[in-house]
């Protein structure tokens, strides 16, 4: 569709500063190289925190009633369908499409009954748009992985239009003007729709998202428009976002959500999400790990990644290092029992959950 | 690990590398032009021992792009139009400059996966690694970041 010559002489044009370089040097000869300290990761001697797995009073705290058809949505067969995976190509070729398969297990509902529900606040935050109305349901953030979910619906008597759902299953609002939108600020996320449970009218909106920083979450629903100038002399008009409505949350949860630390709390794994500090551990943050697994005690397991064998069972990752220290974080597209983990297995490194 | 005259050899190579990255996340030169700075230096005090050429640039187009990241949740962030930018470039043709407003008039998500993609040439499984999210979403992007930009290409002449 691009002409790749083309495309190479249009950015080659983008360059640095001349004095960039020279910038550099002068800050680099100021202060010393620090010399590299090995360090060796006593995987074997990993130690255990486990929190407490009641729930807590917490002030601010509105316990969510009915989780079962959120947590069917988040994680289990309602969500996003079963796929052995996806491989397209272009009309030159070149590989278009390249999505590992992943699969869904319904959820066990003792498990989220004592270790999710709890948790999970349930809110009423509210905000109204040309005839749509977003309100939030509920949302449940695990504090120290950083992994989040977010439900909540879009409702319009008149019917909603201008979504997408794509083969992965993820929902978009189709850019354009006079379009709807709604968008989680400040966080990272993804968003899929509760198919069991939305209809013409009102959109059920399950968005994993990833958050450590903040203790509020901004949602926004608003409506796009046609810029007044175009972009660029005989171009496109731009799209603006200027119109919206917010509503806040804050993040209240029923108590600390059940974690394991392990390795030093260099992985930690709480029933809905990983974090791990993969560079601590000796990963390379580039090449990356290519193969994640949670053992179970029964012997059965989750693997989370397996490149070679083309398989991905999480729902959102997102490598940071926002942080002095690197750490991706992925979203579990099931329900860990954590009190029943044997081992977690990071490529060719064990770590022994006792 | 490298030593000052490897480093300025490497910096060199790669610094305009680091700037088209940082440009195509974050529409301003002198975002870029700090990130770029900022990208180097840290290059100098990782003392990280590299595989190859490969690996170098791989290691600073992640870095870049969390620098970009970082960079976004500034209250000090410049917003500068991207005209001002493009007079100081030379495009060969209209089709040039036509192909770099519309790559730039993007949604952010959309023109880094497409950048990487078509001008870096890095596969999705590449890109997912680089920009720390799943294949799947890298594929949407593309794909939706593909379908916007046959638009305004062809809006702004006709070229796809």
């Amino acid at each position: 569709m691009y002409d790749k010559k083309i495309f190479e002489e249009t950015f080659s044009n983008l360059k640095a500063s001349e004095d960039t370089l020279s910038e550099v040097l002068k800050m680099t000869t100021k202060k010393k190289r620090p010399y590299k300290i090995l360090r060796i990761i006593p995987i074997a001697a990993a130690f255990i925190f486990l929190f407490s797995v009641t729930a807590l009073a917490v002030a601010g705290f509105t316990l969510y009633e009915n989780p079962a058809a959120m947590l069917r949505a988040f994680f289990g067969e309602n969500g996003t369908v079963k796929s052995d995976g996806i491989v397209e190509y272009d009309e030159f070729g070149k590989l278009d499409v390249n999505l590992p398969g992943w699969e869904r297990v319904p959820v066990d509902e003792t498990l989220a009954d004592e270790l999710i529900a709890p948790y999970i606040s349930g809110e009423t935050a509210s905000a109204s748009w040309e005839g749509y109305t977003l309100t939030v349901e509920a949302n449940l953030h695990d504090p120290i992985t950083g992994a989040g979910l977010l439900y909540y619906t879009v409702e319009n008597p008149d019917g909603i239009s201008g979504y997408e759902v794509f083969y992965n299953g993820e929902f978009g609002w189709v850019t354009g003007a006079g379009n709807i939108y709604t968008s989680v600020k400040m966080v990272y996320e993804k968003s899929y729709i509760d198919e069991a449970k939305s209809t013409e009218t009102k959109l059920y909106i399950c968005s994993y998202y990833v958050e450590d920083e903040n203790t509020e979450i901004q949602i926004s629903i608003g409506v796009q428009e046609q810029d007044s100038v175009p972009i660029y002399e005989g171009g496109p008009m731009g799209l603006i976002r200027k119109d919206h409505e917010n509503v806040t949350i804050k993040q209240a949860n029923g108590g600390e959500i059940p974690s394991l630390s392990l390795a030093d709390g260099k992985v930690v794994v709480s029933p809905i999400g990983i974090r791990i500090y993969d560079e601590e551990l000796g990963f390379d943050t580039v090449s990356y790990i290519h193969y994640i697994a949670l053992r179970y005690e029964d012997g059965s397991e989750y693997v989370l990644i397996d490149d070679d064998s083309f398989v991905e069972n999480r729902m959102y990752a997102l490598g940071t290092g926002l942080t002095e220290r690197y750490f991706t974080v992925m979203l579990f597209n099931r329900i860990v029992d954590i009190n029943s983990l044997s081992e977690i297995v990071l490529d060719d490194v064990v770590i022994k959950v006792r | 690990m490298f030593t000052d005259v490897q480093f300025t050899q490497c910096a060199q190579e790669y610094m305009d590398t680091v700037f088209r990255v940082a440009f195509s996340y974050m529409k301003s030169r002198a975002d870029a032009d700090d990130i770029t700075q900022n990208v180097l230096i840290k290059l100098y005090y990782a003392n990280k021992e590299f595989d190859g050429d490969a690996h170098v640039k791989h290691w600073l187009i992640r870095v870049t792009i969390n620098e970009c990241k970082k960079a976004l949740l500034s209250p000090w962030r410049r917003s500068e139009p991207i005209e001002d930018y493009v007079a100081a470039l030379t495009f060969e043709t209209k089709e040039h400059s036509e192909l770099f407003y519309a790559v730039m008039d993007l949604p952010k998500k959309y023109r880094v996966a497409v950048f990487l993609y078509y001008y870096e040439d890095y596969s999705t499984d590449e890109i997912s690694q680089l920009l720390g999210i799943p294949k799947a979403t890298v594929c949407t992007h593309l794909k939706r970041g593909r379908e916007k930009l046959k638009i305004n290409l062809s809006e702004a002449n006709g070229y796809v």
